[in-house]
């Protein structure tokens, strides 16, 4: 029990660390890509940045509906599952990836019913189009993790962690990696990370923020960036394996903030995702075949490995 | 904050967004819903049917609110024009309370940052 | 040898006014009275009656051959209506005023347009069109919102994801310029008047300077024509810029949105240093400019080019490199060339569909004929190609600024004219410029007790009836980005 309550709180200590780091970071980052100068003057007050911005959101006024509650609750349970390295998890389970991809689309569920509350009809349907979106780019992500799976033989985070022992599977399984860093990198760009000096607000769904339920939607955001470029690190990137002499544990940390600066440049780069069928359209002309077809190479490459014995 | 109407001043307050005069290191943001607005920004040409539009938009904003009068248009058509009481201006002075005049055709962005850092300190 | 083919290609479309006032002479003589030449504007009265049979002979008569209604404009309290006819061949506008012979009845803008609808297609969207806000309400844009879409409000019906019809409501911009444009002081017109093109201030005042000097015969300096010039070409840098800002914040790229404001600063910072102000010139006085340039400003604005330029191919990259606005704009919002003819568009969004008309080259209306520059042109007419050429031109009016640096003479930059002792007889001039959106002109009349009344006529309207006839046929998603490439901003139709 004490060792549950302990795994719980450094869970949580270090969600908070990279909570802030992170979202430091990312004001920092976009501020310098978007020329903006403003952020240099404050040299202690960036450092505050990231509470004060909460703080605004909490001082306004007081609303949240049972939906935003439903999305805390399962964030919490995402994160008893999906486990940051070896030790840092608070459930151990056997089909652990199955189980955090359900939560993880429960959340999206959520998130549109939460959304739903507001008297603004576009924003509704702008939200329901951009919900239809990413759920096309789950498919192709979907597709490549089952490849993944079909090659370590396992849905546990740490088996397929122990099986990249000698080799990343970024190696083994390249266009796999990108089309999943493809649709991880729309679907962040669908949520919308980066999000101060938006002077108009029309095909977005963020307002400026409304008590409780904004702090959780911010909150939400940032949880699933964590989720999804820890997924990278277990799937791609070797998780927590010895890098030669370095420690897993400072690894895991190296990488994950690679991804995520990397993936805050990309971001950047391109302009917003609006029009559904468009996008549909150029996912499964692309990203859809490709992961199909890594998916049918790694069917036939187990089987006459595992079968036939050949290679 | 909700900027209405349309015109020179609202190229300058453009300028205020961007890179040069970072508008948003003071923590101001700009708003389409006037629901999450605090602050009016009332600058431009407008005739009766405009001005209704902002009494609209006046109304729907949650109290306390405060509003700008930006610009020589907007300081001529609010304290030289002649209003009958059958006018929509008549009506407009009626219900809406400005709080800062910043005057200049049109204002540089200075001038517009500086009216919102004297709401935000004496308010 | 460039220059005589130069004189001859002037003689032969100078033979074309003449030619046209002949016609004009020679079919209706008893109906008209006075026919007024000025170049390329051909401006005369007529009696209300004659109305459709005239307008007819102008449409079909080879001899005549105007096919394109440019413009209506009507003032009520005036009583005046004036029909401005266009024909893209001879290049040469026909300014018609209908003159009331029923003294004591005032026009009805909808009556004549009835006259009207059976000669000319698109004279409909002149009149008054408020009912169709009832009909077609499917989808309601309110303007506000976005930046671009501030002057109007927005009016579509669907045909499930399909648009089926499309109303620009421009009720909050029909902004009364009767009352402040009715003024016998010229310099208070001057200062008045650059807030008809609030995003390009000088082209107005060039406009109404260069008809007041035509009227005049005022011979300018050469150093005055080429500061107008200069301050021309940056104004159409500014507006250009501003153009991409709201097309980049439409396609939420906020990374091109800082870089080009960043430009746009640039470009401002130039302007102020020459005027004094960084939107709102009033800079240019009857007889010349109201200042000299330093040779220190324009050493620096001689520094500025090469990094502007460098600073523009970047942004031009970043969004052609774009595949997310690729795919949005194209193939979104065609206007044809025969379509674009028809309504009778100018300026960019009509180069943009693949025609080469820009007054700069044809008409020679400042000293543009002495520097080297081509005019760009699109290929199909889509939103693309309209947000591709504005770089183009943008690139253009760079050469064009560094050559007036190079080449700029010495001497005075205006003359000494006191603008309240002019000797203003009763008389009526149209003057013409190309303004960043497309032409720019004005009607100057003026009366008794030196009283001047001015009435833009701008390419605004055109360019409005083009983006109903583009929105038709596509879905709502591409709503927002079509509209705002057609570049829709100003207060100068009424």
């Amino acid at each position: 029990m004490v060792i549950l309550i302990k795994k719980i709180l450094y869970v949580m200590l270090v969600l908070g660390i990279n909570l802030y780091i992170v979202s430091f970071l990312n004001t920092k980052i976009v501020s310098r890509i978007e020329l903006r100068r403003g952020y240099k003057g404050y040299k202690i007050g960036e450092l505050v940045f990231p509470y004060s911005n909460s703080l605004k959101y909490l001082s306004k006024r007081f609303s949240f509906s049972i939906w935003d509650i439903l999305i805390f609750v399962f964030l919490i349970l995402l994160w008893s599952v999906v486990p940051i390295t070896l030790n840092l998890v608070i459930i151990n389970l056997d089909y652990g990836i199955l189980i955090a991809l359900v939560f993880y689309i429960l959340i999206l569920v959520f998130k549109i019913f939460s959304v739903s509350y507001t008297k603004y009809n576009f924003i509704m349907g702008d939200f329901l189009r951009k919900m239809t979106q990413m759920f096309s780019l789950i498919i192709p992500m979907l597709f490549s993790i089952i490849s993944i799976v079909i090659l370590s033989k396992s849905l546990d985070f740490n088996v397929i962690v122990n099986s990249q022992y000698q080799c990343w599977n970024i190696i083994y399984q390249p266009v796999g990696f990108l089309v999943f860093f493809i649709s991880m990198l729309l679907q962040i760009k669908l949520m919308n990370l980066s999000e101060h000096n938006q002077f108009l607000y029309f095909d977005n769904v963020s307002k400026e923020g409304e008590g409780i339920s904004k702090l959780i939607e911010r909150l939400s955001g940032y949880l699933i960036l964590f989720f999804l470029i820890v997924l990278t690190n277990i799937l791609y990137l070797g998780g927590w394996q010895k890098f030669y002499s370095i420690r897993g544990e400072i690894m895991v940390g190296i990488k994950f903030y690679l991804v995520f600066i990397f993936l805050v440049l990309f971001e950047r780069s391109i302009s917003n995702i609006h029009g559904v069928n468009k996008l549909i359209n150029s996912i499964y002309k692309l990203l859809l075949p490709l992961s199909i077809l890594n998916l049918i190479i790694t069917v036939v490459f187990c089987i006459l490995r595992n079968v036939y014995f050949i290679i | 904050m909700y900027v209405a109407g349309y015109g020179c001043c609202k190229q300058e307050i453009l300028a205020s967004v961007g890179p040069v005069y970072d508008i948003s290191r003071f923590g101001i943001s700009f708003v389409s819903y006037p629901e999450d607005a605090d602050v009016l920004v009332f600058q431009g040409f407008y005739n009766g049917k405009g001005l209704r539009k902002v009494i609209n938009v006046y109304n729907q904003m949650v109290q306390p609110k405060k509003v700008i009068a930006l610009g020589k248009c907007a300081l001529e058509s609010l304290s030289y024009a002649e209003s009958e009481k059958n006018d929509m201006l008549y009506e407009f002075k009626k219900r809406i309370k400005v709080d800062v005049y910043v005057p200049g055709c049109p204002p540089r962005p200075e001038a517009f940052i500086y009216s919102i850092l004297r709401l935000i300190e004496k308010p | 040898m460039s220059k005589e083919i130069k004189d001859k290609k002037e003689e032969i479309l100078g033979s074309f006014a003449e030619n046209t006032e002949k016609n004009l002479n020679f079919y209706f003589g008893n109906k008209i009275d006075i026919i007024y030449n000025f170049g390329k504007d051909i401006f005369f009265e007529l009696n209300y009656e004659d109305l459709p049979d005239v307008l007819e002979s102008l449409k079909n008569n080879p001899d005549f051959n105007f096919d394109v209604l440019s413009s209506i404009k009507y003032r009520k309290s005036s009583n005046f209506l004036l029909i401005v006819l266009f024909s893209y061949e001879k290049s040469i506008t026909l300014n018609i005023k209908i003159r009331n012979s029923v003294s004591y009845l005032n026009f009805d803008l909808n009556d004549a347009i009835g006259l009207l609808k059976k000669i000319f297609k698109f004279s409909p969207y002149y009149s008054n069109r408020d009912y169709i806000k009832d009909i077609n309400n499917d989808l309601i844009v309110f303007s506000q919102i976005p930046e671009t879409l501030d002057t109007f409000d927005l009016y579509v019906s669907l045909n499930k994801d399909l648009i089926k019809n499309a109303y620009i409501c421009d009720e909050i911009s029909r902004y009364n310029a009767d009352i402040v444009f009715n003024c016998k002081e010229i310099n208070k017109i001057i200062s008045m008047v650059n807030n008809l093109d609030y995003k390009a201030g000088i082209y107005p005042e060039l406009c109404f300077c260069l008809g007041i000097e035509n009227l005049l015969q005022i011979k300018l300096p050469k150093r005055a024509v080429y500061i107008r010039m200069l301050l021309c070409e940056l104004f159409r840098l500014a507006c250009h810029l501003s153009y991409i800002i709201s097309m980049s914040m439409i396609l939420k790229n906020m990374t091109i949105f800082n870089y080009t404001l960043m430009e746009r600063e640039k470009v401002l910072n130039v302007i102020e240093i020459i005027t004094g102000s960084r939107i709102i010139p009033n800079f240019i006085r009857i007889g010349g400019v109201s200042k000299d340039i330093e040779e220190s400003t324009l050493d620096l604005l001689y520094k500025l080019i090469p990094q502007l330029y460098k600073n523009l191919r970047k942004i031009e990259d970043l969004f052609s490199s774009d595949v997310v606005v690729l795919e949005r704009l194209r193939n979104k919002g065609i206007i044809d060339n025969k379509k674009a003819k028809t309504i009778g568009l100018t300026g960019p969004n009509l180069r943009a569909s693949g025609i080469r008309f820009d007054l700069r080259k044809s008409d020679n209306y400042l000293l543009y004929r002495d520097f080297a520059f081509t005019v760009p042109l699109g290929r199909s007419g889509d939103s693309l190609d309209r947000i591709f050429i504005r770089f183009k031109e943008m690139y253009q009016s760079l050469k064009i600024i560094s050559a007036v640096i190079g080449t700029m003479p010495l001497g005075a930059v205006g003359k000494m004219i006191n603008p309240e002792n002019l000797d203003l007889i009763p008389s009526k001039v149209i003057s013409t410029v190309e303004c960043p959106h497309g032409i720019f002109k004005m009607f100057i009349e003026i009366r008794e007790n030196k009283d001047i009344q001015i009435i833009p006529i701008g390419p605004t309207k055109n360019n409005m009836i083009a983006c109903e006839m583009a929105l038709i046929g596509f879905s709502a998603d591409d709503l927002l980005p079509v509209v705002s490439s057609f570049g829709i901003e100003s207060p100068e139709m009424y």
